[in-house]
């Protein structure tokens, strides 16, 4: 549910529609997470190329900010299944605290940020401060090699490329991965 | 695929595109899908202890609780999935949510469709409430003690278990083969193959009439008699009268058809007597003395391994070098002889062994006549705890005997064996 409020209230502050599709893939995940977790790749197909905001120095490069952590948010309610039902005390508050922050874009982004942040520990725990402190650690890089990355594909770059560490990171501990079939049979 | 799979392509193909466009929100969202990935990977730390507990005994065919006591010790909620493998029982998975910290007691219903102990399979799986990793919960091994329902003991007594012992004695020694000249025809024996009755003649004279064909040889024939007290222990004269009666049979089968018989009976540790060529059947029952003996029939079976080392060396001291009274009798047999050795093979399943393969390097043929005293026990005083040890130690005696076929000729008899007919005339 926050993610479907996060999206909504993103998509009416960066001025682009395509988050408003969101509840459709909440639909869908009623059905099959499988089958959501399809319409949520093309759906991020499509919203991340509809999106150039140009230099992550400028204002409308928070904007893209804004967007990744309302679809992380969607990603992690798609796949842990979407119920519908009142939503809890915890989350009545975090959604009070977004609706309200939601009247102007500096306002916004801290208590998004916060939101995603809390919901990642909630769910994963101690592991979500290696996010945090990779974000740290991005935000401290952007700032410091800020004269060096002018151009957007040097940023674009840049960011892929420290966040092939996380994958690092991750690969650290051994799993073994469940192999399910994304498209069943009738 | 895996969803994790999908996520990662998902990453790559945002990566390839922000790359080529220059554009940071693909590469954001890229860097957003990693971090959860990591996340997710890195907190799936599954500690759940599972503890089964199964009934003592179930019944083949009739549903059965399997009880399952599960802790999540972890720091994630995950769904936790039970299955049986095994392929004699049939059960329906469990598939249940666990949040942590979490206790949960739940039952599992399974039907065995096998008797016997079977071995349980049971998988317990846990899954993080992604979809993306799993584990391995391991699960104490355990058997299951099934026994036959009713139903399937009312269908096994339906099939009339006729075995023509005598029949299978010749057919497993393959005494005297027959050749394709006819020889006569005469009256049907007890024992006879079916196939050889001549039906025109025995329409004609009312009684059933064979064909008799000439044989190669008419060979020396052998009888172990097993005459040791603890192979004649019995709570009623079942066995031993039986005993009696196969044995009779034996010699008047083989006597019929000209064949010279020897009588060698012998007990633990000696031979008892020897008897040549007796005249008939009844002479050679007169000559043994079998007598019962009153007590508790050794209903275990003894295992097929090697005696320990104290043992041994007590038994060696005892009689210097040990011999039993089947080896003993088994080196009495002529070479080339055929040898019908009559004794349970669950007393002393290595002497048996030892004397078959004694008789085996003197080219003689050798086959095992083993009267299971399991069979012959009295159905009057039966109750559920006597039919269950009653199971146990036939269950014993099936696995023994099935090692010990591939090694030697063995042909299981009760007392259904016996054909009426002889009972009568003896």
């Amino acid at each position: 549910m926050i993610g479907i409020i996060a999206s909504i209230l993103t998509a009416v502050l960066t001025g682009n529609y395509l988050p408003l599709l969101t509840p459709l893939i909440y639909v869908i995940s009623l059905k099959s997470k499988n089958i959501a977790l399809f319409a949520f790749y093309i759906y991020i197909l499509m919203l991340a190329f509809s999106f150039n905001p140009g230099s992550i120095y400028t204002l409308n490069g928070m904007n893209s900010i804004l967007v990744t952590l309302s679809v992380i948010i969607v990603l992690d309610e798609i796949l842990r299944g979407f119920e519908l039902r009142l939503p809890s005390k915890e989350e009545f508050i975090l959604l009070g605290a977004l609706t309200v922050s939601a009247i102007t874009l500096y306002t916004f982004l801290p208590v998004l940020t916060a939101v995603t942040f809390y919901t990642a520990y909630r769910r994963f725990g101690k592991a979500s401060f290696y996010v945090i402190g990779w974000w740290v650690l991005v935000i401290v890089f952007l700032y410091a090699a800020k004269n060096q990355l002018i151009h957007t594909g040097a940023q674009a770059l840049v960011i892929i490329g420290l966040a092939l560490v996380l994958i690092l990171v991750g690969e650290r501990k051994d799993v073994k991965p469940i192999d399910v079939k994304l498209i069943k049979k009738p | 695929m895996k969803r994790t799979d999908l996520l990662l392509s998902l990453a790559a193909v945002l990566s390839a595109g922000a790359y080529l466009t220059g554009n940071i929100t693909p590469a954001l969202i890229v860097a957003g899908i990693l971090g959860y990935y990591s996340m997710a990977r890195l907190s799936f730390n599954p500690k759940i202890e599972v503890e089964r507990k199964i009934p003592e005994r179930g019944v083949e065919f009739e549903p059965l609780k399997l009880s399952f006591r599960i802790k999540n010790l972890s720091e994630i909620t995950g769904k936790l999935r039970i299955n049986e493998e095994s392929e004699f029982i049939f059960a329906r998975d469990i598939k249940v949510r666990v949040k942590p910290g979490e206790n949960k007691l739940l039952e599992q219903i399974i039907i065995p469709h096998r008797k016997g102990y079977i071995p349980l399979k049971g998988k317990v799986i846990f899954e993080d409430e992604l979809g993306f990793f799993y584990e391995e919960i391991p699960i104490n091994e355990e058997k299951l003690l099934v026994l036959p329902s009713a139903r399937s003991i009312r269908e096994a007594l339906k099939i009339k278990r006729q075995v023509e012992a005598i029949a299978e004695v010749e057919k497993a020694l393959g005494i005297g083969i027959e050749t394709l000249d006819f020889k006569e025809l005469r009256e049907f024996h007890p024992g006879d193959d079916v196939r050889k009755i001549e039906w025109k003649s025995t329409s004609r004279l009312g009684e059933l009439i064979v064909k008799e064909f000439y044989r190669e040889t008419l060979s020396e024939i052998y009888l172990l008699i097993n005459v040791d007290r603890k192979f004649r222990r019995e709570l009623k004269n079942l066995k031993v009268d039986y005993l009696v009666l196969i044995t009779a049979q034996l010699v008047e089968y083989f006597k019929k058809f000209g064949y010279r018989i020897n009588g060698i009976a012998y007990d633990d540790d000696r031979i008892v007597k020897l008897v040549p060529n007796p005249r008939d059947g009844k002479t050679f029952i007169g000559k043994l003395k079998l007598a019962p003996q009153k007590g508790i029939p050794p209903l275990k079976a003894t295992s097929l391994e090697k005696d320990s080392h104290l043992s041994k060396k007590i038994l060696s001291l005892k009689r210097r070098v040990y011999t039993s009274g089947l080896v003993r009798a088994a080196l009495k047999v002529e070479p080339n002889s055929y040898v019908v050795i009559v004794d349970d093979i669950g007393i002393h399943p290595r002497e048996i062994l030892k004397a078959v393969n004694t008789l085996e390097k003197k080219g003689s043929t050798v086959v095992v006549l083993y009267p299971n005293p399991v069979f012959f026990m009295s159905k009057n005083d039966l109750n559920e705890e006597r039919l269950e040890l009653l199971y146990r130690r036939y269950m014993e005696r099936k696995k023994l005997m099935k090692k010990l076929m591939g090694k030697a000729k063995i042909i299981e008899v009760g007392p259904k064996d016996l054909i009426p007919k002889v009972v009568g005339k003896l």
